[in-house]
């Protein structure tokens, strides 16, 4: 799911640190918006961890394999924590396992924290439509969970697509990328599932962690 | 006619004579060997990246590739750096990209002049230098990194929620003194 370095071109690379710039802006306004940032930063810190191991957890789906991701699950849980959680977990595995890229990490965190900001969004429109039963956190959160992932896999797709090197065999690269990305589906219902499965359990023990 | 013959026989002698090495040339076997390069693609979770597509770029040709093919079933490809046609190896970083579904790394393998037909075997990324063990310490660390973050910062916050510390308890010692003052001045005030 990370792009690395050397796959997209200077000019895509440098849009996206400048996109992710003004995302992380906009987050560290919204946060700095709350009552006690501070409070939040221990849950924070926890789901960045979880962030960072998540893609040591590999699944074989030809034809490579596919690695959880859990940007929907940052999003739910973090609200506007997540873009940075994100950012930080990109920057951890870029420097301690070269996973991802240093000139792509602006891109990567685009592509996987907008998506979590996406899903806080639609993780609060369940307070429109009554609140915290069960039944309607599990729907939202797996929506949510889902939906994160989903919309990543998408903007993977798009970005390798709309960037192939002339010299490719662009069919081949195309239908390898295309492959990839539904070989992500089950893992897209995989996130959601567990989002919903957390936001439950969450809701049960601690309900001030979802912050609603 | 005899000289007409004999003329004949010399003509074609050399044109005889040709035929017949070409014809032994053709049957022949000519070996040489040529070294090259070894471009091994593996996914950092250690699976060969088969079938991979492979563009290899001379120094200083960033925008064409001398050549591309594809890895084998093990993530292997071999190349010989194409010589010019002063049979000259251009010196320098030759760039190898391997590239399959949006992975794929660029991997830099230096050649001289001198070093033409010298093998050389590269490994994208450093990655592979590290072995499982360092991964998981360099893992462990990070991740308590992380959670001694948030350690310190719930400690913290804990503390703003009026848990007892050793900070706090030096506290009342030095409030106390006011406290004593304080009524022993109304009380005089009141008396007087």
């Amino acid at each position: 799911m990370h792009i690395p370095d050397g796959i997209l071109p200077a000019q895509v690379a440098i849009a996206g640190y400048a996109g992710a710039s003004l995302v992380t802006w906009y987050s560290l306004k919204k946060i700095n918006r709350l009552d006690d940032p501070q409070a939040h930063i221990p849950k924070a810190s926890l789901l960045t961890a979880a962030f960072f191991v998540a893609s040591w957890i590999h699944i074989p789906l030809p034809p490579s394999s596919v690695h959880l991701v859990l940007n929907g699950l940052l999003g739910v849980v973090l609200g506007y924590f997540a873009f940075p959680a994100i950012l930080i977990g990109l920057l951890f595995q870029a420097v301690l396992f070269q996973h991802g890229g240093f000139s792509t990490l602006g891109i990567n965190a685009l592509m996987m924290g907008v998506p979590a900001l996406l899903s806080y969004q639609i993780f609060q429109l369940r307070l429109r439509w009554g609140g915290d039963q069960p039944a309607l956190m599990a729907s939202f959160g797996f929506v949510a969970g889902a939906l994160g992932l989903a919309l990543a896999v998408g903007v993977f797709l798009s970005l390798t697509i709309l960037n192939l090197p002339a010299h490719l065999d662009g069919a081949t690269e195309q239908r390898a990328i295309a492959i990839l990305s539904v070989s992500h589906l089950p893992m897209v219902v995989l996130e959601g599932t567990f989002t919903a499965m957390l936001v439950l359990f969450l809701h049960r023990v601690k309900p001030e962690l979802l912050g609603s | 006619m005899m000289k007409k013959t004999f003329v004949c026989s010399v003509l074609m002698l050399p044109l005889l004579l040709s035929v017949r090495m070409m014809s032994a040339e053709a049957h022949g076997a000519q070996i040489r060997h040529r070294k090259g390069v070894a471009v091994e693609a593996r996914y950092d979770t250690g699976e060969p990246m088969a079938d991979a597509q492979v563009a290899v770029f001379a120094p200083g040709q960033p925008e064409t590739p001398v050549l591309t093919g594809t890895t084998d079933g093990d993530g292997l490809f071999w190349f010989v750096p194409e010589a010019d046609s002063a049979g000259d190896v251009t010196p320098g970083l030759w760039d190898v990209q391997v590239r399959l579904a949006g992975h794929g790394a660029l991997l830099k393998v230096p050649i001289s002049a001198e070093q033409r037909g010298q093998s050389a075997t590269g490994r994208s990324g450093d990655s592979d230098a590290v072995t499982p063990l360092q991964r998981m310490v360099m893992g462990a660390v990070g991740i308590w990194g992380f959670v001694g973050t948030a350690l310190f910062f719930s400690r913290r916050s804990s503390q703003a929620a009026g848990a007892p510390s050793p900070g706090a308890a030096v506290a009342p010692p030095m409030q106390s003194p006011l406290v004593v003052h304080t009524p022993l001045t109304d009380d005089s005030h009141a008396h007087s």
